[in-house]
C-alpha cells in the first residue's frame, strides 16, 4: 500500500509543479493518471521512486517513509516501467529481465541461480518465456513492453508505476499488454500507470486519477469521473462521453466531429 | 542457464589460448630457443633443474622474452577492458580509452620527462600524474557543463585530449634532435621493446587495482547502458558506480601507456570483437575482453619484433588493422553492435 499525503514538488522559483497531492492505492488496485501534458504526472511518479528528493510532504509505503529508505530497499517495494528501454547495446530479453533482480542479488558477481529463476519465473507470468534467448531489440514493441513488465516483476516490487505503457504501440499490443497488466492487478499487485487516453482508463483500470496543474481534480471510479465536464477540463476539448454495451464502456467523442457530421446531413 | 554455460567456456577456451600462445611466442624470435630448453629455463626458476642450456639463453629467455611477453598481455588486456567499460559507462560504442584523453595526456607526461632527461621509473611517474590530471580535469568540466553527463565526459574528453595533444607537439619541436625527439617519437608510436621486469611490476599494481574494480562492478555497469533514472529505481547508484568505473579504466590505461606509449584501436575494436563473442552482459564481457586484447596485442608484437630486421612500432600495426575495423563498424551501424 502506498500512501502520498500532501506532496508539493517545485523547481526553483518556479510555479508549483505538484501542489498538495494526497491519496493512497491499496493492494489490487489499477490506478489511471490522466492528464495533460506538464499537469505533473512524470514529476509525481518520480517523487514516488524516490529519484527527486527536494519534495515536501510525505510518502509512505506499507508505512514506512521512502526517506527513510536506501535506494536498495526502495526498489524492492516500487519498480518503474518506462515507455520504452533504449540501450546502445543489444542485451538478450534475459539479461533484460535479469537487470530488475538487482536489488536482490548479494553476490558480488550480480544475479546468481535464486535471481535466475526468479527472472524464469516472471517471463512464465506473462507468458513470453520463449522469447527468453531472443535479443531486446529484435522482438516486438509490445512483447518489448512485455519484458520490461517482467523486469519489474523480477524486482520483485508490489507497486508497480508505468509510464505511458501503451503509448507507442498498435492496436493489437495494446491489448496485449493491458491484458498482462489486468493480470497482474488480479494477482494482487498495486498498479499506477500514466496514460493519454480517458477511453482506456475507463476500460482497465478500477481508480480514476485526473492531474492538472499539479493538482488532483477528480479521483474516484472512472465511471463517475470520467464525463463531459473533466475532459474539457483537462484538454479544453468538447467531448461527449457515451456509453456501449450497457455500460461496460465508455467512450468520449469529440464534440467537433459530431457537428461535422450534422452539417454533411 | 546453458546460455551463460557456454560463455564462461569460451573464456575458459580463450584463457588456454592466451597461456598456449603466450608459451609459443617465448620461442620465436630473432635467437632460437628449443621448447624443451624453454621450459627447463622456467622450471629452474622454481626448482633445481640440470643446466642444459646456454647462459645466452636464459638471459634472452628471463631477461628479455618474459618481461616482454607479460607486458603485452597485460596491456592488451588492460587497453580492452578499459575500452569496454568506457563504451558501457558512455553509452557509446564509438568511446575508447583515448576517448578521454586519458592515453594522449599519459603521452605528453611521459614526453615532457623524456625532454627533462628523467629516469625511466619516473617517466611512468609522470605519465601516470599526467593522465590521472588530465582525467579530473574532463570529469570536473563534465560536472560544472550543463545538460547530459555522459555526453559533456565525451566532449570535455576531446576537447582536453586535443590540447595535450598540442602540448606534445611544441616539446617535439622543442626536443632535440640529435637524442629526445628520437626518443619521444618512438615511444608515443608504442613499443614493448627494452621492458624490465622491474617495469613491469611497477605497473602491476595499479593494473590488479584496476581489472579488480572492473569484475567487481561488471554486472552493475549493464544497468548503466540503460537510461540513468531508469537504473536508480532498481537500487543502483549511477553516479558513483560511473565515478568508479572511470577511474578504474583509467588507472589501467595509464598504467599501460606508461609502459608501452600509445598504443591506439585495440580499446576500440577488442571489445566488439568480444561482444561479437560472448555477448553484451559485462560480466562475461570484460574478462573477455581482457583475454582478446591480451592475445591480440601478443600476436601483434610477435610480429612486430619478427616480422623485419629492425623493430615495427606496435601502433602502427595496430592501426593497420583497427582503422580498417573502424570504417566497418561505421558501415554497418546498426542496433545489433
Amino acid at each position: 500500500m502506498i500512501e502520498v499525503r500532501n506532496l508539493s514538488f517545485q523547481y526553483s522559483r518556479e510555479t508549483k509543479v505538484l501542489d498538495g497531492i494526497s491519496f493512497s492505492a491499496e493492494e489490487g488496485q489499477f490506478i489511471s493518471l490522466l492528464g495533460p501534458n506538464g499537469a505533473g504526472k512524470s514529476t509525481l511518479m518520480k517523487c514516488m521512486l524516490g529519484l527527486m528528493r527536494s519534495y515536501s510532504g510525505e510518502i509512505l509505503i506499507d508505512g514506512i517513509n521512502i526517506r527513510t529508505l536506501t535506494p536498495r530497499a526502495l526498489a524492492k517495494k516500487i519498480a518503474y516501467i518506462p515507455q520504452s528501454a533504449d540501450s546502445v547495446f543489444n542485451y538478450t530479453v534475459e539479461e533484460v529481465v535479469l537487470m530488475g533482480t538487482t536489488p536482490h542479488a548479494s553476490g558480488i558477481l550480480g544475479p546468481g541461480k535464486k535471481e535466475k529463476a526468479a527472472a524464469g519465473e516472471a517471463l512464465q507470468n506473462l507468458g513470453i518465456r520463449k522469447l527468453q534467448d531472443r535479443s531486446f531489440m529484435n522482438i516486438s514493441g509490445g512483447e518489448r513492453q512485455l519484458v520490461l513488465i517482467a523486469r519489474a516483476l523480477a524486482q520483485k516490487a508490489d507497486i508497480l508505476l508505468m509510464d505511458e505503457p501503451t503509448a507507442n504501440l498498435d492496436y493489437g499490443n495494446q491489448v496485449q499488454v493491458l491484458e498482462g497488466v489486468k493480470k497482474l492487478v488480479r494477482n494482487g499487485y498495486t498498479i499506477i500507470q500514466s496514460t493519454h487516453n480517458p477511453d482506456q482508463a475507463f476500460l482497465y483500470s478500477d481508480q480514476l486519477m485526473a492531474l492538472n496543474h499539479g493538482k488532483i481534480i477528480a479521483f474516484g471510479s472512472p465511471e463517475e469521473m470520467i464525463t463531459d465536464r473533466l475532459i474539457h477540463e483537462l484538454y479544453g476539448i468538447d467531448a461527449v462521453v457515451e456509453t456501449l454495451y450497457n455500460g461496460r464502456i465508455r467512450v468520449s467523442i469529440p464534440k467537433s466531429v459530431l457537428r461535422e457530421d450534422e452539417h454533411e446531413q | 542457464m546453458n546460455n551463460s554455460r557456454v560463455k564462461v567456456l569460451k573464456i575458459t577456451a580463450c584463457a588456454i589460448c592466451l597461456v598456449i600462445s603466450a608459451l609459443v611466442s617465448l620461442m620465436i624470435g630473432r635467437y632460437e630457443i628449443s621448447f624443451a630448453d624453454a621450459c627447463r629455463i622456467l622450471l629452474s626458476c622454481l626448482v633445481p633443474v640440470e643446466k642444459t642450456w646456454t647462459d645466452l639463453a636464459q638471459n634472452m629467455l628471463l631477461l628479455v622474452r618474459v618481461p616482454r611477453i607479460t607486458s603485452a598481455i597485460l596491456v592488451g588486456a588492460a587497453l580492452s577492458a578499459a575500452g569496454a567499460s568506457y563504451q558501457c559507462i558512455f553509452r557509446n560504442p564509438m568511446a575508447a580509452p583515448d576517448i578521454l584523453g586519458a592515453s594522449t595526456s599519459a603521452g605528453f607526461g611521459a614526453a615532457l620527462a623524456i625532454l627533462l632527461h628523467l629516469s625511466s621509473g619516473t617517466i611512468m611517474i609522470w605519465a601516470f600524474l599526467a593522465s590521472i590530471g588530465c582525467i579530473i580535469l574532463v570529469l570536473s568540466i563534465a560536472r560544472a557543463g550543463k545538460g547530459s553527463e555522459a555526453l559533456n565526459l565525451i566532449l570535455a574528453g576531446i576537447m582536453i585530449s586535443s590540447l595535450f595533444q598540442a602540448g606534445t607537439s611544441y616539446l617535439k619541436l622543442i626536443a632535440d634532435p640529435n637524442n629526445t625527439l628520437p626518443e619521444i617519437t618512438y615511444w608515443l608510436m608504442g613499443s614493448l621493446s627494452g621492458i624490465t621486469m622491474k617495469e613491469v611490476g611497477f605497473v602491476c599494481l595499479p593494473m590488479f587495482a584496476g581489472f579488480a574494480v572492473l569484475i567487481f562492478l561488471s554486472w552493475k555497469m549493464n544497468l548503466l547502458t540503460i537510461d540513468d533514472e531508469e537504473a536508480r529505481t532498481m537500487g543502483v547508484n549511477t553516479r558513483l558506480i560511473r565515478i568508479a568505473v572511470v577511474i578504474a579504466s583509467t588507472l589501467l590505461t595509464a598504467a599501460s601507456v606508461s609502459v608501452s606509449g600509445i598504443i591506439g584501436w585495440i580499446g576500440l575494436v577488442i571489445p566488439h570483437i568480444g561482444r561479437r563473442f560472448v555477448g553484451n552482459d559485462c560480466r562475461f564481457l570484460i574478462p573477455a575482453s581482457a583475454l582478446l586484447g591480451a592475445m591480440f596485442l601478443l600476436l601483434v608484437d610477435d610480429l612486430a619484433r619478427n616480422l623485419y630486421s629492425t623493430e615495427l612500432p606496435l601502433g602502427i600495426i595496430t592501426a593497420l588493422i583497427g582503422a580498417p575495423f573502424f570504417i566497418y563498424l561505421m558501415l554497418r551501424r546498426g542496433n545489433t553492435i
